[in-house]
């Protein structure tokens, strides 16, 4: 555990001094304030049956696949291309060590930047009027749950961007196929989720809500906490995060 | 496996794809020598020195690292094993300082003896004064290897792997890279690979030699000599009429004649029998018009026995083939 908790240190360290964190957090940041900004126009102009915080979270999607990959692209694929490995395997750290920590160093990234967009519902609430405070916000459980769900189906969206850095020394690559991942996952699971509805097929009834995630992000932001979607999305990234590592080994030996 | 053997290696076969790298490779080292492998680009050193390092596994045989076996316990042996890889690949955002802190960390060395060690490793590779806050990525070629014997100097690992250690280093370097070896001769077990064959052989007791995954020579340089050299190869260098020289050694076998490079004497390889070898000897003792500066049996460097060993193994590959 102490050669993990090195490892994170490491990991983290990385991040912070690498200039390209600071260009990824830069679109992430300018990513968010636009769409922050574009819905707060609409919702002044024209009422809405959601609050703000609810329609704010239902565009994570594209924040989300613009970030990830850019974030973890480089945690497998740089260390392949200059040999860097060879180094870290030579000393006694396990392949989960390296894995795990690489993993928690880009989560907490994420995590980090979406804690940094609470900034602009802060500004929000301290400058409006109550209303608009209370049309905006509704309760506690829209801008929670909402931002619980984000970090949930976070942590299966960087094990992702970590499995497709374990499979190339290309980054760019490494990018690509976590960016076509996390989209099909988004516009896959809303295009099985309407396709059921449409011709009623009943055999996508039982996994559409697993599938479709703007429906579960709906439900964590009206204060449903849905156990099966927590264990839904925390086994495929413990799934993902050990092919990463089996790619690792084999990948050096 | 002897007492004193810290690292055996028994029938190791690693294969990449289905291509063979090593073929079945056995050899064992003593606690405290020094050994160099060297062997043709190819030839399968970097995949030995991975496997003993931990980083690799082999497809069959075993590699036992103080009684224990490698394959059955890696994060055991990789604590007695020190690493530095071909190329030396250094992560460029840190400082030297930095790195060698983070690396004693992950080899487990207590905290409160982390920045002792990091400094001690740093004096003894030349960093400390100039290079310890400086950034990896502006180092040059010659103190990146630096960093990297110093990385594998760190702690207390019983055995020390260096994959091309002098590579890129000028003669002053080369010549610091020889110190810090000799420094832990006898406290270490230290296995170079390099292909600057001089170089081994001043610092290494034994050597083995390796081509095409196989082991074709191992032993100290006499032995290795031993090896190569027939029975009956001799070598003399002759100051002398060359007419007065050939007449004399008429009754052997002359492989080469030739001029030596200060021009003042001649050097002769030939083959006799031993009594053929005697009378040649007492013939050209007695001729005063010679003057006899040595002769005796051939001795080879390093460079030749390699170049002689590793070109039988590929006669005898030819042979097999056809």
């Amino acid at each position: 555990m102490k050669k993990f908790y090195t490892l994170l240190k490491y990991e983290i360290y990385k991040l912070m001094v690498s200039p390209a964190t600071y260009v990824v957090a830069s679109i992430f940041t300018l990513s968010i304030g636009g769409i922050f900004t574009f819905l707060l126009h609409d919702y002044i102009k024209f009422a809405q049956d959601v609050p703000l915080v609810q329609m704010f979270c239902r565009c994570f999607w594209l924040p989300t696949c613009m970030v990830v990959p850019l974030l973890s692209m480089r945690s497998f694929s740089e260390e392949y291309k200059c040999g860097t490995f060879q180094n870290l395997f030579s000393s006694p750290v396990t392949y989960t060590e390296v894995v795990l920590a690489k993993f928690f160093a880009t989560y907490g990234m994420f995590i980090f930047l979406w804690l940094c967009s609470l900034s602009m519902f802060l500004a929000v609430e301290s400058r409006s009027e109550s209303i608009v405070r209370e049309l905006a916000f509704a309760s506690p459980f829209n801008a929670g749950g909402g931002l619980l769900f984000i970090a949930i189906t976070g942590l299966l969206f960087i094990a992702i961007g970590i499995f497709a850095s374990s499979l190339t020394e290309n980054q760019i690559v490494s990018c690509m196929v976590t960016f076509f991942i996390l989209l099909t996952l988004f516009i896959g699971g809303q295009f099985l989720a309407d396709r059921s509805q449409i011709t009623n097929l009943s055999l996508y009834g039982t996994y559409q809500e697993s599938l479709n995630i703007f429906s579960q992000l709906d439900n964590f932001c009206n204060g449903v906490f849905d156990t099966r979607i927590v264990v839904f999305y925390l086994s495929t990234c413990i799934l993902t995060l050990c092919f990463s590592t089996v790619v690792v080994q084999k990948k050096l030996n | 496996m002897a007492k004193s053997d810290v690292i055996v290696v028994s029938e190791l076969t690693k294969k990449y794809c289905g291509q063979v790298a090593l073929n079945a490779v056995s050899f064992s080292m003593k606690k405290g020598s020094v050994i160099g492998l060297i062997g043709p680009n190819g030839a399968g050193k970097s995949s030995i020195l991975k496997i003993l390092a931990g980083i690799i596994t082999g497809t069959s045989g075993d590699v036992i690292i103080n009684g224990c076996s490698v394959a059955e316990n890696v994060m055991w042996a990789k604590q007695y094993v020190s690493f530095m890889p071909e190329n030396n690949p250094l992560p460029d955002h840190l400082r030297v300082g930095e790195y060698l802190r983070f690396r004693a960390e992950l080899k487990g060395i207590p905290m409160r003896k982390i920045r002792q060690s990091a400094e001690k490793v740093m004096r003894q590779c030349d960093l400390y004064y100039e290079a310890r806050y400086r950034m990896i990525k502006t180092l040059s070629k010659g103190y990146r290897q630096r960093v990297g014997i110093a990385d594998a100097m760190l702690g207390n690992s019983e055995i020390v792997i260096l994959d091309e250690p002098t590579i890129g280093l000028d003669p002053h370097q080369i010549i610091g890279v020889r110190k810090i070896i000799d420094a832990n001769k006898g406290t270490r077990t230290i296995l170079l690979s390099s292909h600057i064959l001089s170089e081994l052989e001043t610092v290494c007791d034994n050597f083995i030699i390796i081509n095409r995954g196989r082991i074709v020579a191992t032993g100290s340089l006499d032995e290795l000599s031993n090896n190569v050299k027939g029975e009956n190869i001799f070598c003399a260098r002759i100051g002398g009429d060359e007419q007065t020289i050939r007449e004399n050694f008429q009754g052997v076998q002359i492989i080469e004649f030739k001029r030596s490079s200060c021009n003042e004497e001649y050097v002769i390889k030939f083959e006799a029998a031993k009594e053929a070898y005697r009378f040649l000897l007492s013939k050209i003792s007695n001729n005063r018009e010679l003057f006899v500066k040595k002769i005796g049996h051939m001795e080879y460097s390093l460079e030749e026995v390699f170049l002689n060993s590793t070109r039988r193994c590929r006669d005898q590959d030819n042979a097999d083939d056809s």
